[in-house]
């Protein structure tokens, strides 16, 4: 049989009488969701496969639960944000610093900011930067904008994983990134 | 084939390591029924908070709607200050609790989460209010209301709030019952009030249609003052029938409130005819004592009741 075939929905489905098929989920998923909870702080590389076997257990335990209404992605991701909140409550530990992607992915974030705070960046602007940035915000608008910006999900699926208001989505965006802007350091930022 | 041996190695890693724990505790997927279960017990609890918040809007509205405002003017300066302090907290709060409880039921809800706070708090309002209104017009507010008040000792109901306000003989006013029937010459009247006080009801002022009023023997609001001689005569200005529980229209209420106002305004009017009687025989020459205004006259001008309302 060809695991790779057959939409996420339909291995769900497989999943409940084939348990085999969850490996193909499993497949999918890891790399995506072993960045995203990097990006939401956990560094350490045992903690990241403790944070994700744990969600892949919860996910495979909760598979009846899963809407056909929501995307699987959007269910997953939030398993995800819940599962790496959970361990940083469990462990008493903050987040070590976000994780932020390679220089394309900097860019578009940098390209996401300019728009609406006004702020021209310089060429100078790099991972790191931005890195120390979003560690000094408030975490819920960071987030949001690790979704949108580096995760590249649309607001109706930041919306399914955070569990808010699509419009609640928007105005955290606005506010994170004035407030993102404001955090960059400013000897990078040309006003 | 698979797919755990395909992958690179810390995926091969991960997966053998999510399949061994499942295998070695046994873990299988929860049953659909006991998700069925969890977003069915959102939803009766939503109900169940809609239900309880149409209670306390049905008993709220009773509340609101059948108080006496008819002289409202005597207990408050304004409308607004009469119906706001007479709202009962421990209603608005259980409204409002319950209303709480239902919205975030209904955040809990498969995509309730999608929706505005506000959006979320109006639908559980506009449906709790729908069916407490449709449970007032059932009498439920006014059943519940009564209910609590015999099965508990410390609950009053609007009846007692009511009673409360009007059986104040220091401040004017009494219900109850006269304890014998009239005669046409009578002038004073035994009268039990809701103390359980007995009266002795001086009726010299009232007029005819007070009279039939206090002689139907049904439960009264009297205006009036305590003797200033004899603490145990009450003289009575003006009766109105007590009609706790029957509901008004506007307009019926607006009709009493004229009728109120002109009946306690007739001492007043009395005392300026014979005022304006004795002016005249002033400038006439004509020797005739100065009026006194009387309890009845003194009573109504120091009355809230703004002449406006006449």
């Amino acid at each position: 049989m060809d695991d790779q075939q057959g939409t996420d929905e339909e291995i769900v489905v497989a999943t409940l009488t084939d348990k085999e098929r969850f490996g193909e989920l499993m497949r999918r998923y890891e790399a995506k969701l072993r960045r995203y909870i990097a990006r939401l702080g956990i560094r350490n590389e045992d903690d990241q496969l403790d944070v994700l076997q744990e969600i892949f257990i919860k996910v495979y335990r909760n598979l009846n639960g899963f809407d056909g209404r929501l995307k699987f992605s959007s269910w997953i991701y939030r398993i995800a944000h819940n599962e790496a909140i959970s361990w940083y409550r469990k462990k008493h530990v903050r987040p070590e610093g976000h994780l932020v992607g390679d220089s394309e992915d900097v860019l578009s974030f940098a390209a996401g900011i300019l728009d609406s705070a006004e702020v021209q960046f310089d060429q100078s602007i790099n991972a790191e930067v931005v890195r120390l940035a979003l560690q000094n915000i408030d975490p819920k608008y960071a987030q949001v904008l690790i979704l949108r910006f580096f995760e590249h999900k649309e607001y109706e699926e930041i919306s399914d994983i955070l569990q808010m208001p699509v419009g609640s989505v928007g105005t955290l965006l606005h506010r994170g990134k004035k407030q993102l802007a404001r955090a960059i350091n400013t000897d990078t930022v040309r006003i | 084939m698979n797919s755990r041996l395909t992958n690179k190695d810390n995926i091969v890693s991960v997966q053998d390591r999510v399949f061994d724990t499942i295998e070695e505790q046994g873990i299988e997927p929860r049953s659909r029924y006991v998700f069925m279960c969890v977003a069915a017990l959102v939803w009766v609890l939503w109900v169940i908070s809609v239900v309880f918040g149409a209670m306390a809007a049905a008993v709220l509205m009773n509340i609101v709607l059948y108080r006496y405002y008819d002289l409202y003017e005597i207990f408050a300066s304004s409308l607004f200050v009469f119906v706001f302090k007479g709202l009962p907290l421990i209603w608005v709060v259980a409204f409002v609790a319950m209303i709480y409880v239902a919205m975030k039921q209904l955040r809990r809800t498969t995509t309730g989460y999608r929706y505005p706070t506000a959006l979320l708090a109006l639908s559980s309002v506009v449906v709790s209010l729908f069916a407490g209104l449709w449970l007032h017009t059932y009498g439920f507010g006014w059943w519940l209301d009564a209910k609590l008040d015999s099965y508990t000792g410390y609950y009053p109901s609007q009846t007692d709030h009511e009673t409360k306000l009007w059986q104040n003989p220091a401040s004017g006013r009494l219900v109850g019952r006269p304890a014998t029937e009239l005669t046409a010459t009578s002038t004073v009247v035994p009268f039990k009030d809701m103390d359980n006080a007995d009266w002795e009801l001086n009726i010299n002022n009232l007029s005819t249609t007070d009279r039939a009023l206090l002689d139907s023997g049904d439960q009264i609001r009297i205006l009036g003052a305590i003797d200033t001689e004899f603490d145990t005569v009450f003289h009575a200005c003006n009766v109105f029938a007590w009609t706790m529980g029957k509901p008004y229209s506007r307009s019926e209420i607006k009709e009493k409130r004229v009728e109120y106002i002109t009946k306690i305004y007739g001492h007043m009017d009395q005392y300026n005819a014979k005022m304006k009687a004795y002016e005249q025989a002033q400038g006439t020459n004509i020797d005739m004592p100065m009026p006194t205004m009387g309890v009845c006259a003194e009573m109504t001008a120091i009355e809230r009741i703004s002449k406006g309302m006449r």
